[in-house]
Formats: C-alpha cells, sequence, structure tokens
C-alpha cells in the first residue's frame, strides 16, 4: 500500500504534445475506395499564414485543429483549382500541470461544408497519436490515357520492365502543356474532349517523339453523387513516331490501367569502364575529369567535360574493333578493344541484335594494364575493364 | 473493476446474516454471551495531512473532518472536506473550490484487542461539488497568440473508494489514526468548455484510479450504555 502511495506520487504527467488536435484527412477513390495520390500546391487554413504540404504528392494529409476555435477552415490547393473544407469540434481547456500547463481536448468531429466530390467522416474521435478521420472521395477520372515505357533485354521476356523516361514536358494538340518536367515510367495524359483524336507529344532530351490516338466518347452515371460522366473506349493508335508502339487496352480507366505501350529495344554494345586508383585487386575507384571521349566511327561526343568514375562507352557494332580517344587536360590517350559479334534475334519488333564477346584491349597508351573483367558485353551494362589513368 | 464491484456487493449483503448471535463462549461453563450491536462510542476526527499543507502550501487550502460510530465490529463512516488550490504555469493560472463528502463502511478485524485499537477494511461512496477556473495566454506557432478564460462552474464529481487503515488508543478518549484510500471509478459532469483537472477529495483526474492518504486525530465520545 505504501508503495503504491509512493509510486502514485511518483507519476506526473509528459509535457509533449499535450493536445489531441491532429486530424488525419485521407485521398480516396471512389471507383474501388482505394488510395488515391493526389498533387497538393498547399494545404491553408484562415487564421494562420502556415502553409503546409507544399507541392507535394500525398495520400493524405495530417493537419492541426485551430484548438482555440469550434471549427477550422482549410483550402487545398490543387492543379485544378481550390477546394474547401470546414470541419466542425468540441474543444475542452484543461489544466494539466504547472510544468505542462493546459492542453485541449477535441472531440466529436464534424464535417460542415466541403467542394469535393464526397466527404466522409471515419473517425469523430481525434486522438493524440493521428489516425485518418476523414475520407474525401473523388468521382472517377475517365479522361485519362496511360502510356507506358518498358525496355526489352536480351531474353524471350517480349514485355519487359518498367523503363524511367525522362521528358521536359507532354504537350497536347488541344491544350498545350500538359504534364511538366518529370521522369516517370507512365503517364497519365488528358484526352480531347472535344473531338475523337488526341495528338500527344512527348519532349525528350534527345528529341521530340508524337502519338496520336483516336477514340469514341459515350456517357454514363457511375456514381449518382457525380452525375452523368463522359466515358472513352475503342481507343486506337492512328499514328506513332516510336519504334515499338503497342496497344493494351482500347478503353480509358480509373484506376489507370496501361492503354499504350512503348518498348524500347535493348542496347547490347556497351561497354562500361571504371577508373581505378591503382591496379590492385579490390583498389578504390578513381574521380577522373574528362574533356571529352571520342570514338573512331562516330562524330558523336561522348562525356563533354565531365567528371567520372564509370563510363558507359558504345561499341562498333559494323567492326570487330573500336578505338576510342580519351582527351584530358594533360593530354590524349588512345584504347582499342576489340571483340567477337554474333547476330541473334530476340524480339522481332527489334530485328536482329548483335551480340558482343571475348572483349580484349587490343592497344592502349594507358600506362598500367588495363583489366579486363568481363569479356561478355551484356544489357544491362556490367564493369567491363579497369583502367587506372597514370 | 466488474469483479471488485461484485466482491464488495457480497460483503455488504452478508452483512444482515450476522445479526444477534448466540456464541458459545465456553462450552465447559456452559455460559452464552450476547453480542450487542448498541453503539458505543462517537468518534470525531480531521485530518493532519490536510492542515500540514494547508500551513506548508501557499497555494492550498483544505480540511477534512471525519466521524465514525461502532456496531459492534462495524463501522458507519462519514466524512465531510472543503479544499481549495491555485496554480500558475508560465502561461496559465488555475484555481479550484470546492466541497466534498464520503459515506461508507468499515469492518474491524481486531475484535479481541484489549485496548480497542481498531484494525480496519471498508468502502466509501463520494461525492464532490467544485468550480474551477483557468486563464489562458499562449504562444501556439501555427495559430498565434490568443487569450481565453474558462469557467467549470457548479461542477460535480462522484468516485468510490475502498479503504483500510488502523485507530489506535494513545490516552483515554484520544485516538491517532491513518486511513489509505484506493480511489476508483471516478465520474464527472460534462462542461462544455472545460474538463476538470483536479477533484477536491479526490485529486487530480489524470488517473481514473489513485490513492490517497490520511492521517487522522481522533476524539472518541462513549455513548450512555444500556441500563
Amino acid at each position: 500500500m505504501i508503495g503504491g502511495l509512493a509510486i502514485s506520487c511518483l507519476d506526473s504527467p509528459d509535457c509533449y504534445n499535450l493536445n489531441n488536435s491532429t486530424v488525419g484527412i485521407g485521398f480516396r477513390k471512389m471507383y474501388d475506395g482505394k488510395a488515391d495520390t493526389v498533387a497538393l500546391i498547399s494545404v491553408r487554413a484562415t487564421d494562420t499564414d502556415s502553409v503546409f504540404y507544399p507541392y507535394k504528392l500525398v495520400n493524405g494529409i495530417l493537419f492541426p485543429l485551430d484548438f482555440t476555435a469550434d471549427r477550422t477552415f482549410l483550402y487545398f490547393d490543387q492543379p485544378g483549382g481550390t477546394r474547401q473544407l470546414t470541419l466542425s469540434y468540441t474543444s475542452q481547456a484543461q489544466f494539466v500541470s504547472e510544468e505542462c500547463g493546459e492542453r485541449y481536448i477535441l472531440d466529436n468531429l464534424g464535417v460542415v461544408s466541403h467542394e469535393f466530390d464526397s466527404v466522409r467522416v471515419l473517425n469523430s474521435t481525434i486522438t493524440r497519436d493521428p489516425t485518418t478521420n476523414v475520407y474525401i472521395y473523388r468521382c472517377p477520372i475517365n479522361d485519362r490515357a496511360k502510356f507506358t515505357f518498358h525496355q526489352l533485354y536480351a531474353d524471350k521476356d517480349t514485355v519487359g520492365k518498367p523503363l524511367k523516361v525522362k521528358v521536359n514536358g507532354i504537350y497536347t494538340d488541344y491544350a498545350g502543356l500538359v504534364f511538366p518536367e518529370a521522369e516517370e515510367s507512365s503517364y497519365r495524359l488528358p484526352v480531347n474532349p472535344s473531338s475523337n483524336t488526341t495528338e500527344f507529344t512527348f519532349d525528350f532530351p534527345e528529341g521530340q517523339q508524337s502519338i496520336t490516338i483516336g477514340y469514341q466518347q459515350y456517357f454514363r452515371t457511375l456514381f449518382s453523387v457525380c452525375g452523368e460522366q463522359a466515358l472513352y473506349g475503342g481507343v486506337k493508335v492512328l499514328a506513332s513516331d516510336f519504334p515499338i508502339t503497342k496497344l493494351r487496352r482500347d478503353t480509358l480507366q480509373d484506376p489507370p490501367i496501361t492503354n499504350v505501350l512503348f518498348q524500347k529495344c535493348p542496347t547490347n554494345n556497351l561497354m562500361k569502364m571504371v577508373f581505378k586508383k591503382s591496379s590492385a585487386t579490390n583498389a578504390n575507384n578513381d574521380t577522373v575529369a574528362i574533356n571529352r571521349i571520342r570514338a573512331d566511327y562516330t562524330t558523336e561526343v561522348f562525356y563533354e567535360d565531365s567528371e567520372v568514375t564509370t563510363v558507359t562507352l558504345p561499341l562498333n557494332i559494323d567492326a570487330d574493333e573500336t578505338t576510342f580517344t580519351f582527351e584530358f587536360e594533360d593530354g590524349n590517350k588512345e584504347l582499342t578493344v576489340s571483340y567477337v559479334r554474333t547476330s541473334k534475334v530476340y524480339h522481332e519488333l527489334c530485328g536482329a541484335t548483335t551480340e558482343m564477346a571475348s572483349l580484349a584491349v587490343v592497344s592502349s597508351d594507358f600506362l598500367t594494364p588495363i583489366k579486363v573483367t568481363n569479356t561478355a558485353i551484356k544489357f544491362p551494362t556490367v564493369t567491363n575493364l579497369e583502367v587506372v589513368n597514370d | 473493476m466488474k469483479s471488485l464491484t461484485i466482491n464488495i456487493a457480497l460483503v455488504l449483503l452478508c452483512l444482515p446474516c450476522l445479526a444477534q448471535q448466540e456464541v458459545r463462549k465456553d462450552s465447559l461453563v456452559g455460559q452464552i454471551e450476547k453480542i450487542s450491536y448498541r453503539p458505543t462510542q462517537l468518534r470525531f476526527a480531521t485530518d493532519m495531512v490536510s492542515l500540514v499543507k494547508t500551513f506548508a502550501q501557499d497555494d492550498y487550502n483544505g480540511w477534512e473532518a471525519n466521524l465514525d460510530v461502532d456496531f459492534y465490529r462495524y463501522f458507519l463512516a462519514i466524512d465531510v472536506g472543503a479544499s481549495a488550490r491555485e496554480q500558475a504555469s508560465e502561461n496559465d493560472q488555475y484555481s479550484n473550490n470546492g466541497t466534498y463528502f464520503r459515506l461508507g463502511a468499515d469492518i474491524n478485524f481486531l475484535l479481541k484487542d484489549e485496548d480497542k485499537n481498531v484494525l480496519f477494511f471498508g468502502g466509501r461512496y463520494a461525492r464532490s461539488i467544485f468550480s474551477e477556473t483557468l486563464v489562458v495566454s499562449a504562444l501556439d506557432p501555427v495559430w498565434g497568440e490568443f487569450q481565453n478564460s474558462y469557467l467549470n462552474d457548479q461542477a460535480n464529481a462522484r468516485w468510490f473508494e475502498l479503504t483500510g487503515g488502523l485507530k489506535v488508543c494513545m490516552w483515554k478518549n484520544l485516538w491517532l489514526g491513518y486511513t489509505a484510500r484506493y480511489k476508483f471509478w471516478l465520474k464527472t459532469n460534462d462542461s462544455p468548455d472545460m474538463e476538470p483537472y483536479e477533484i477536491p477529495g479526490y485529486g487530480t483526474t489524470n488517473k481514473k484510479s489513485t490513492w490517497g492518504f490520511n492521517y487522522q486525530v481522533l476524539i472518541s465520545i462513549p455513548l450512555p450504555k444500556k441500563k
């Protein structure tokens, strides 16, 4: 009994994070009830200058409610505009201790008004450890075509694997820029609702490529709260600058499923070199300053004004040897390699692929002999040569 | 908690069964001694802990008075008290004042003590009426500066207690004793603006159950015996 008294006297409240004023808001798709990824420019509230979640892609947010009032007016700034959500609750003050001061107990969360498609209160009790209290649902977005990039390899896999592709921007023939600079393996792009065709132009760093698709439009009411919506089917590829373009699904859906698949043929002539500090086994990598690298069969310049640890260089598929010239600050060095070429077809759409093996160093201006670590040229690349720049 | 309540109820239900009984004191003599439930004394007490706190702490005032009357080995106990407290933190000023009472019964387990000392266990039902105020002036990183006053007027609370302790006769009618209390099952009325922090007679509300301790000075007043 005395121990219990002693222990009760020692128990004092922890002052950290006393208020239970943080509300969790999740974004959901009405179509399947699953989490939705939403682009936010910011989340704001009246009576505060604070800005939350600037330029973020989120599935949900945590927001501190105004415990000095009984409602908080939230504003979600999104690329398509600003939407408002007003939450109400009861707020009770309580003295905690001389050390901690006061705390506020928020409860009975409710939605007063909103400008979203649908909002549901999942849990009106606001806990100290934030959980999801409110779900914001959006109606299906049915006018987006999904374009996916895949990389094919020197194997029998005809689908390939997702390939991240950098774009400077993506444009349409009716709305201009519809997607900003990004590096993704798939892009969801809006079709023209006033036409039966849309041309999409992908602005890659290495140039532009376009694709035109055709489709049919019809109207349905999928959810009463969403009203009648335009749906798209009968998608066809009318024209494409891409070497391999495959139509995978002829209806536009939400959640999105790939409509058009772009496949990139494997590149089997890439030789990878790594610079080392010495020729010893397990020597550390070396960072080397290069003015440029040239090859004897092309005018293309590689690694201009670069500091590199590794370089990946394309071998000449039309010859059994390739000579590279490395231009350093203190002079040039040449390297000639030889290899055995064989022709093989992995993917009909890619045609015959030149496979290279038995890589060997024919001549080298590098003082230290170059170590050949892998005689086969592979894709994805593997380290073929270890070079000491002495 | 539920099993504890049932156990207490069972104990209380058994009390009527122990009406005047005939006990065979000495089977060889063949005499039977009757137990009398007639009260023999009233005992008044005050809690020294409250008085010491009142004198030792500038921000606290409180007192408690106790009365018990014996029915053989059973005691009816009544406690009344009041307290007032003021506390201040960096941003807040808090004040609380109110009254409380407890009503309950104890059972003495030192029946054969010649000095009639008491080792008891029992239970109490307690209620409190109080009011509290909170004045806040603070700065929140998101919502900025704010000032507000909160009032919890005519708040009330009830709780239950399990008690245990000792009362020792020091000299004639002067007793000293202590009571340990396990307080539980607190319930307060709802206030829209403010959640209670401290309840007179109970303590702070941050715990669903808590312990308390009283150190008492008691004066007993014998009651006339039946002729």
